[in-house]
């Protein structure tokens, strides 16, 4: 059976390529300082992190060398060059 | 009083920090909260009648009077959640409640300078109508063509070679090892150019013969402008490992053009990528009305977290 050229894989999926390999993020998580209004940064042991030692972010996200959810709500969905709230309208 | 600076991000945002920082420096009052928190940790009464909007916003620890916010900083909020367990379509309907609800007053609050207005964004993010917007505003841009009909991609790739490939946007997408999956700007060779370009809308670019890439951070009418060198491939976001960075001044007319370009979108803030030619002409690639300017070194976002700083305390009054 003859398909129809709009029903084969889209030609730019092709082009999906991994992210190169990057450093993972300094924190495992944040939470707000109710007094200086900033970040507080904790390691996965939950040890707070130095100022200064939690890294800036990038234009692209980094930690995508490994898997994140799948509901685009994870750390990655801050990190990206891109706003992220209001794209399923 | 002056009134309150909100900023308007996810609790891990080293960038909102920095500028926040600086507005405890000079004291000036300010609220950040995370749109996540709503509704079981933040608390809204926005109240509307013959004055307009009034009532408060009520993150932890802190209260927003909504009539009285001299500017709003619209970072990195996290998306809305609703409270685990919910079966898919109920937590659809509170997320989209909390979005028209306290997104839509979070997105009129009287008077305020909003930097920069999130749906604002969401107009700006559009590829063609950055493209379009750019080359009204005088800015050079290079030959596109968004399509689905592979002969006229075909077509452009002859007339215009070398092309590259851009996605209309970028969206989140992942192997099946649960890796991140990205569509970087590369070289297209014509004959990949198959029946397969019927199957959606793709934007195909002439390749600029570049010397260098530009990234001009506008905050209002200020323009720092940052020379990237040494990425390996043409796409710089690719490989940050080598890029080096000299701040640049920028031509008169791309300042007058970014200032028109900023107003044609009414953005207070916006991140513009150029492609610096071989004859030395700025050619405007992408603007990222909310792109990220604090993994540069000390030097150069300095200046830029004082300019956002200044804009954020004068605010509209």
């Amino acid at each position: 059976m003859k398909r129809n050229p709009q029903d084969l894989r889209p030609w730019g999926l092709g082009r999906m390529a991994p992210y190169p390999p990057s450093e993972p993020l300094p924190y495992a998580h944040a939470e707000l300082d109710p007094h200086t209004q900033t970040g507080r940064y904790f390691d996965a042991s939950g040890r707070p992190l130095e100022a200064g030692k939690h890294g800036t972010n990038v234009s692209q996200q980094t930690q995508s060398q490994t898997p994140v959810g799948g509901d685009g709500s994870g750390p990655g969905a801050t990190r990206t060059d891109t706003t992220t709230d209001y794209v399923q309208d | 009083m002056d009134g309150v600076v909100l900023v308007v991000t996810a609790s891990d945002d080293p960038a909102a920090d920095l500028v926040v920082d600086v507005l405890n420096e000079r004291r000036v009052p300010l609220v950040r909260l995370d749109p996540d928190d709503f509704p079981h940790s933040l608390d809204l009464a926005a109240e509307l009648g013959p004055r307009g909007l009034g009532g408060t916003v009520t993150p932890a620890h802190t209260e927003l009077p909504a009539d009285n916010v001299r500017s709003v900083y619209w970072r990195r909020p996290s998306a809305y959640t609703a409270p685990p367990g919910m079966d898919d379509q109920d937590a659809r309907w509170v997320i989209d409640q909390s979005r028209w609800g306290l997104g839509g007053v979070l997105a009129c609050l009287p008077g305020a300078l909003y930097l920069n207005h999130p749906w604002r964004n969401r107009d700006a993010e559009s590829k063609p109508a950055q493209l379009a917007g750019a080359s009204a505003c005088g800015l050079a841009i290079p030959p596109t063509l968004i399509t689905n009909q592979p002969d006229r991609a075909r077509a452009f790739a002859r007339h215009h070679a070398p092309i590259v490939y851009k996605p209309l946007w970028p969206s989140r997408y992942h192997a099946p090892d649960g890796t991140g999956r990205a569509i970087w700007v590369r070289p297209v060779d014509p004959s990949e150019l198959d029946a397969s370009v019927a199957g959606a809308a793709h934007l195909f670019q002439a390749c600029v013969d570049k010397d260098a890439d530009i990234r001009l951070t506008a905050v209002g009418d200020r323009a720092f402008a940052v020379r990237i060198d040494g990425a390996p491939v043409l796409d710089w976001r690719e490989d940050y490992s080598r890029l080096t960075y000299t701040p640049v001044a920028t031509p008169k007319p791309v300042v007058e053009a970014v200032r028109a370009y900023l107003a044609r979108f009414n953005l207070s803030f916006g991140v513009f990528d150029f492609a610096l030619d071989r004859t030395g002409q700025w050619i405007f690639l992408e603007c990222n009305p909310n792109g990220q300017w604090s993994w540069f070194p000390d030097h150069i976002t300095a200046p830029i977290t004082h300019a956002l700083a200044d804009l954020l305390q004068k605010g509209r009054r």
